[in-house]
């Protein structure tokens, strides 16, 4: 399988160019806003509207232009197995092992030393980024 | 420090008064005539540029998965051959759907396909893998579909992305950005069910199977159709016939098949059909909550669940579907704890449907829909 995507990137010069254009644009036009103030007393909110408009917008490119942190979503997640007693009902938990499968076979209960087998497996759920989205969701 | 001078440097530039505003008043005003003329070249290459993000990120999954598809091969095969190429000629395999033009038994079409494509990936498998068992086999198939899923999902943005710039496009560009957090929410979850089938977990998925499992175990079962079994229980006086795929492999079986051959066995006389499977959650609705519904819960192609209507229709039996929601990023990844923790609250409503509607002695059938990887029975 080769590589093909060779043309992917250019695009962020570009993006760069204008949005430092739009900087320096907004700052000489707010320094030489500044500076009629200074001697007249009159302040042009136009040009001080445009300027800060203008960095905001160059501050919305950037902020797209970031990237995200790399989530491939390889990563193994916490597994876990519970082994049940068929007789007593005792339960026991433990991470996950190559091979476990529902319904296997486990070593003898340790409470009453009747038949086990392994009774459910399941990922754990990260418990703290659940909790603080569903409080600040109102519905 | 740099701050400073940059700031001294616009003061003496702007202390050379009008000039310099009027150069600024001109320079502003062509940068706005510019932004009227090529503003959308601007949003477009913005949006491009996010899209290239997206992309990199595909190909990033895309090469992982391949990776790992040919490590565990190569660790289970105990012959020293490379399956590189194999592999990379099972990530290139193309499905081609059977001619609709003329609907007529297009299902039996669809069924041989599906048939011979299933065939032919394991066929694969055990050439790579002439010592693999009929679960390893099984796993190893579903790795290769994983796998097969993230090269073709990172081919077709690829090629709406080289479209959109080549053509400039901006419909086609926004389209593919607007579909892209959905179409990489699918590559992750492809990703995960890549190390949920290497180490046999069970997945989201397989939620149906499970309780069929919970249902049967301790019973002798038998195949009645492939890799599908079939177990007789007793609830509440009534004869269940639960039905799953044959665990712990990753398979899904012939379901249809397998309650059709039940049906037709029974001339019928079956009370009621209740189906068990996992179904999407809409947003705001959570994984794991239990609905039902009427009809037939069983996804994919539509062969089982054309198969199941046609048999039931025919005897007029009763369809009760138990569906458990999940979201697209359980699906197929390792079974998550509020899924596995909803087998309980089926339990107790499949109890209470067959006492509500059916009597003592009654025959009813329960299929547990899904793919079966990690679950035995």
């Amino acid at each position: 399988m080769k590589s093909s995507s060779g043309k992917i990137r250019r695009s962020s010069f570009y993006l760069i160019s204008i949005t430092a254009v739009l900087i320096i644009l907004s700052l000489v036009t707010i320094t030489q806003t500044l500076k009629t103030y200074k001697d007249t007393g009159y302040i042009d909110f136009l040009a001080l509207t445009l300027s800060a408009s203008a960095i905001a917008f160059s501050v919305y490119m950037v902020l797209q232009m970031r990237e995200s942190p790399l989530k491939l979503g390889f990563e193994q997640p916490k597994v876990s197995t519970v082994i049940r007693c068929s007789k007593c009902g005792f339960e026991t938990t433990r991470e996950f092992k190559e091979g476990d499968y529902i319904l296997k076979e486990s070593e003898p209960c340790p409470q009453c030393k009747g038949p086990t087998f392994i009774y459910i497996i399941f990922r754990e759920t990260e418990e703290k980024r659940k909790k603080k989205k569903e409080s600040s969701s109102p519905i | 420090m740099i701050i400073q001078s940059l700031f001294d440097a616009l003061q003496g530039f702007a202390s050379q008064n009008n000039i310099v505003g009027l150069i600024v008043q001109i320079l502003w005003l062509a940068f706005f005539v510019l932004y009227m003329l090529y503003g959308q070249r601007l949003q477009v290459k913005i949006m491009l540029k996010e899209i290239e993000g997206s992309l990199f990120r595909l190909k990033l999954i895309r090469d992982r998965g391949r990776e790992i598809v040919i490590n565990t091969i190569k660790k289970m095969s105990k012959e020293n051959n490379d399956p590189t190429e194999r592999i990379d000629r099972i990530l290139e395999h193309i499905y081609i759907p059977p001619v609709s033009l003329d609907p007529s038994g297009i299902i039996k079409r669809l069924e041989h396909l599906i048939d011979v494509r299933d065939f032919r990936l394991k066929d694969e498998v055990k050439l790579m893998v002439p010592n693999a068992d009929e679960a390893q086999t099984n796993n190893l198939a579903n790795m290769l579909e994983a796998a097969l899923a993230l090269n073709q999902i990172y081919k077709v943005v690829r090629h709406f992305y080289l479209l959109g710039k080549k053509t400039s496009n901006f419909y086609i560009i926004l389209q593919l950005q607007m579909i892209l957090p959905q179409v990489m929410k699918e590559s992750q979850a492809f990703a995960s069910a890549l190390t949920a089938f290497k180490t046999g977990q069970p997945i989201g998925d397989g939620i149906g199977p499970l309780i069929a499992a919970r249902l049967m175990h301790g019973t002798k079962e038998y195949e009645i159709a492939k890799d599908t079994i079939v177990s007789e229980v007793s609830i509440d006086g009534r004869i269940v016939y639960v039905l799953k795929a044959k665990g712990p492999g990753g398979n899904v079986g012939k379901p249809g098949e397998a309650i059709r051959q039940l049906l037709e066995e029974k001339e019928g006389r079956v009370s009621r059909i209740i189906v068990i499977d996992a179904a999407q959650k809409l947003e705001g609705e959570k994984p794991g909550e239990v609905v039902e519904g009427t009809g037939v819960a069983i996804g994919g192609p539509g062969v089982d669940k054309y198969k199941v209507e046609e048999v039931a229709t025919k005897y007029k039996v009763p369809l009760n579907a138990i569906l458990i929601k999940e979201g697209i990023e359980d699906v197929v990844s390792t079974m998550k704890k509020e899924i596995a923790n909803s087998v309980e609250e089926v339990i107790k409503r499949i109890k209470r449907i067959i006492h509500e509607t059916t009597k003592e002695g009654d025959q009813i059938i329960i299929a547990g829909i899904g793919n079966t990887i990690g679950i035995a029975q």
